[in-house]
């Protein structure tokens, strides 16, 4: 009898299984296992700490010494890293006329009002007769603000709206003889152009403007002409389902959404060459990719954001493998449609529109990873024999094939933080493997852009649990709908906050998106992402090109124990009749420690030969 | 404690040498703005107290007190008297509009506002004594969640001696109308949150 241990380096963790073999028997016994995050770029002489962490964890358990161990089992990692960028490729600016498009808690009236915009103090100017949109500045009080227009509306001026600094709409409107619209916290109200023509729109509680949000409406209020309403109309487009809403016109002026240059992309396959533009958005890259695949390289446009992320992955690369920049070659790119919420240039409240942008993702690969490097040191620290046993996707199945009720022919999809990995064994042990760009960290990138929450930690959180809103001091509903009530009252801070349930934690999302929006963003993402690398992997892998010649796929990797991201996978294959879903390795580890079982089961068997694909 | 012939308000409770305090007036600002009705009432409890008894005696079970040194003190009729929904000392005059917000809002069901330190649009004006003697500040109008019908409810008439008097009657029948207002108002609030 001897001990064996399988360690597998990924992505995002290292893993590790201990089992005693009987030899004689040709009996296995797993008794063990470990796990810790990656230490550094995986296949890089950092992994060392990680991968004694999660040995010493795991040996801990079942009070083992490194002097009992006879074998390590290394993986021959497969040499792929992943990164992500994103590009927006519109802009929304507004030149010399200007919208106020935001959106106040408590605006003040209800109606449209039309006039010309005149500073609260200068009203005294104004004779009867006059039509004006009063501007409020954050100093005048609000009773004196009411006051002064009733007075002017008393002396015949006709106020017909007015824009307040400090959030008082509702104060000086219950102040006044007769009802106006009122839109509050303008932040930058002196930027308000003074003596131009300006429209004020408050819908009714719980109604979204009409005027304003159509350009037709738009036009009638300024009396446009038909080229004058295509330039207002990115105006109207980005009042859509707005309570209130300003709108000033100034002569000259026009708001215009522009596209802007956002590089180019050169594929190179081994059917021919394309250049597409990023600005063509996701689709069209993704065609022509699929066209001439499988790649041989990609490059970028130098000097835009896309040449600057595809040449940072092949120098991270570079210098890992220690290769030439030269011979790094990308295989594969994902490219998403996206939107972003951008502030808008020239904007009075801090309004935002959502512009479109392209979220890419870029994977590289080369030849091999120093593996025996990190054996060596491995061998150095423990004193124990390491042997580099096997190529990770061969490893990879034998693992997963431990899953209760599976059979060959079997893909499993090894769904990680930076790249999908694929491998496809056949009924004759005959092993096909392929590697796509885009996985974990693409979806975290997705959701963090087009949330805007610019912060990389929360997008995690909102990736990987779900969410709950706060309705009372005392009870939360769960995104399904399901209450749940506490015994202790609930934290101020997160009352009527939409909340991430992560472990043990209420993490409050500070933003004004329903869980709705958030909860949509995230199946999207995931959506985007991992479904349509389940289909692209197995189209690329299955030797006849057919989905439904298989019939298990298997989910394997981080990815996989999403509560989620299985089941979105496995509903989609379940239009070509295979059986998907998460792996339960050795029937007790769930998605997890499918290589490093491998490598240990490896130990008795022979390899299968492997073909790249 | 909760009379039912009173509308459904948010109650001030206040010590009475907080009377004509601008926090007082600010804290009913916040209230205003926010479309929430409220009423007053004047108690020598201490603020924690004040508070709770206020949050009780509302129909719309939140309760707002000053006092104690400027502190002030949001509370839930259910929570815990010594473990308050929000409090704190407060020294500048748009912060205790705030409170008044988030006393609004712990009634609406929308996240609260953070106290600041600093208002940037808010400056200390010498005639401030005039701003707050202007009588209509005390009684609000929701004209943002409901329309005409309750325009004809009068605060004003609430003072001291009545609410005494009231105390006494017992509050076990937590009211349809509560629960039905407060419908109203979450729902005006979920069409705002969807139309955006």
């Amino acid at each position: 009898m001897e001990y064996i241990v399988g360690v597998d380096i990924g992505n995002s963790t290292t893993e590790v299984a201990v089992a005693k073999i009987f030899k004689e028997e040709q009996n296995i016994d797993f008794i063990s296992h470990g796990i810790y995050k990656t230490t550094g770029l995986k296949g890089t002489i950092d992994n060392i700490e990680g991968i004694i962490r999660s040995l010493n964890s795991a040996l801990k358990k079942v009070d083992l010494n490194y002097d009992d161990i006879e074998l390590i089992r290394l993986n021959e990692a497969t040499p792929v890293i992943g990164d992500v960028a994103m590009e927006t490729i519109t802009e929304t600016v507004i030149t010399e006329s200007t919208m106020i498009g935001h959106d106040p808690w408590t605006p003040g009236g209800i109606g449209l009002g039309v006039g010309y915009t005149i500073k609260i103090n200068n009203i005294d100017s104004c004779t009867a007769g006059d039509d004006v949109i009063l501007i409020i500045p954050g100093d005048v009080d609000f009773a004196d603000a009411a006051e002064i227009i009733n007075k002017a509306i008393g002396r015949g001026v006709n106020v017909n709206g007015a824009v307040a600094q400090k959030d008082d709409a509702v104060l000086i409107v219950n102040r006044l003889d007769k009802q106006i619209p009122v839109i509050d916290e303008v932040k930058y109200i002196d930027k308000i152009p003074l003596a131009k023509k300006a429209a004020v729109e408050v819908a009714r509680p719980g109604g979204t403007i009409e005027k304003l949000s159509n350009p037709y409406g738009i036009a009638t209020i300024f009396e446009l002409d038909s080229e004058d309403t295509k330039h207002i109309f990115p105006v109207a487009r980005s009042l859509i389902g707005n309570r209130s809403a300003v709108v000033i016109r100034t002569p000259e002026g026009d708001i215009e959404e522009r596209k802007i240059p956002a590089g180019k992309i050169t594929i190179l396959g081994d059917r021919g060459k394309s250049e597409i533009g990023v600005d063509t958005g996701a689709d069209e890259i993704m065609d022509s990719l699929e066209k001439i695949q499988p790649i041989k390289d990609v490059t970028g446009e130098s000097g835009t954001n896309v040449g600057g992320m595809l040449d940072r992955v092949k120098k991270t690369m570079s210098t890992v493998t220690d290769q030439p920049l030269s011979e790094i070659k990308i295989k594969d790119i994902l490219a998403v449609n996206t939107f972003v919420p951008k502030k808008v240039t020239g904007g009075l409240a801090e309004e935002h529109a959502m512009e479109n942008a392209v979220g890419l993702a870029a994977m590289v690969k080369t030849s091999q990873l120093p593996m025996q490097k990190i054996a060596d040191r491995l061998e150095e620290e423990t004193n124990v024999e390491v042997v580099i046993a096997g190529v990770e996707a061969n490893m990879a199945i034998l693992g997963a094939l431990t899953t209760p009720g599976t059979e060959k022919p079997l893909v499993i999809l090894d769904m990680g933080g930076g790249s999908t990995d694929a491998a496809m064994v056949t009924s004759k042990d005959k092993v096909y493997t392929t590697h796509l760009a885009g996985a974990g960290d693409m979806v975290s990138l997705l959701i963090n852009i087009e949330l805007g929450l610019n912060d990389l930690k929360l997008a995690e959180l909102i990736k990987e649990n779900p969410l709950a809103k706060v309705e009372s001091v005392f009870h939360i509903r769960h995104e399904d709908g399901t209450v749940k009530f506490f015994d202790q009252a609930l934290d101020p801070k997160l009352f009527g906050r939409v909340i991430i349930l992560a472990d043990d934690e209420k993490v409050p999302i500070h933003s004004d998106h329903s869980l709705d929006r958030i909860r949509q963003v995230r199946r999207e993402a995931k959506n985007d992402v991992f479904v349509r690398n389940a289909i692209r992997a197995l189209e690329r892998i299955i030797p006849t090109g057919n989905i439904r010649d298989i019939d298990f796929v298997v989910m394997v990797g981080g990815s996989a124990k999403d509560f989620e991201i299985p089941t979105l996978i496995s509903n989609r294959l379940s239009e070509y009749s295979v059986v998907a879903g998460s792996g339960n390795i050795r029937g007790v580890m769930g998605p997890r420690n499918a290589v490093a079982t491998g490598l240990v089961l490896s130990y008795l068997e022979t390899e299968g030969s492997v073909i790249n694909g | 404690m909760v009379d039912q012939s009173n509308r459904p308000s948010v109650y001030i409770g206040l010590q009475k040498k907080y009377e004509s305090n601008h926090l007082f007036d600010n804290i009913c600002y916040g209230l205003e703005e926010e479309g929430i009705p409220f009423d007053y009432y004047f108690s020598e409890a201490n603020v924690n107290q004040l508070a709770l008894d206020a949050a009780q005696k509302s129909r719309l079970g939140v309760g707002i007190a000053l006092g104690d040194e400027s502190q002030i003190v949001i509370q839930h009729k259910k929570m815990n008297v010594n473990n308050p929904f929000f409090k704190k000392k407060i020294d500048k005059y748009f912060q205790a509009k705030i409170m008044g917000s988030n006393a609004a809002r712990l009634v609406k069901g929308i996240p609260i506002k953070e106290i600041t330190q600093e208002d940037d649009y808010y400056t200390l004006s010498e005639n401030e004594d005039n701003t707050h003697n202007n009588p209509v500040t005390k009684n609000t109008e929701n004209n943002t969640t409901k329309d005409a019908e309750k325009k004809t409810v009068d605060s004003n008439s609430v003072n001291k001696a009545e609410l005494d008097s009231k105390d006494g009657i017992d509050s076990n029948h937590e009211s349809d109308a509560v629960k039905e207002i407060t419908q109203l108002v979450m729902e005006a609030l979920k069409n705002i949150e969807n139309s955006n």
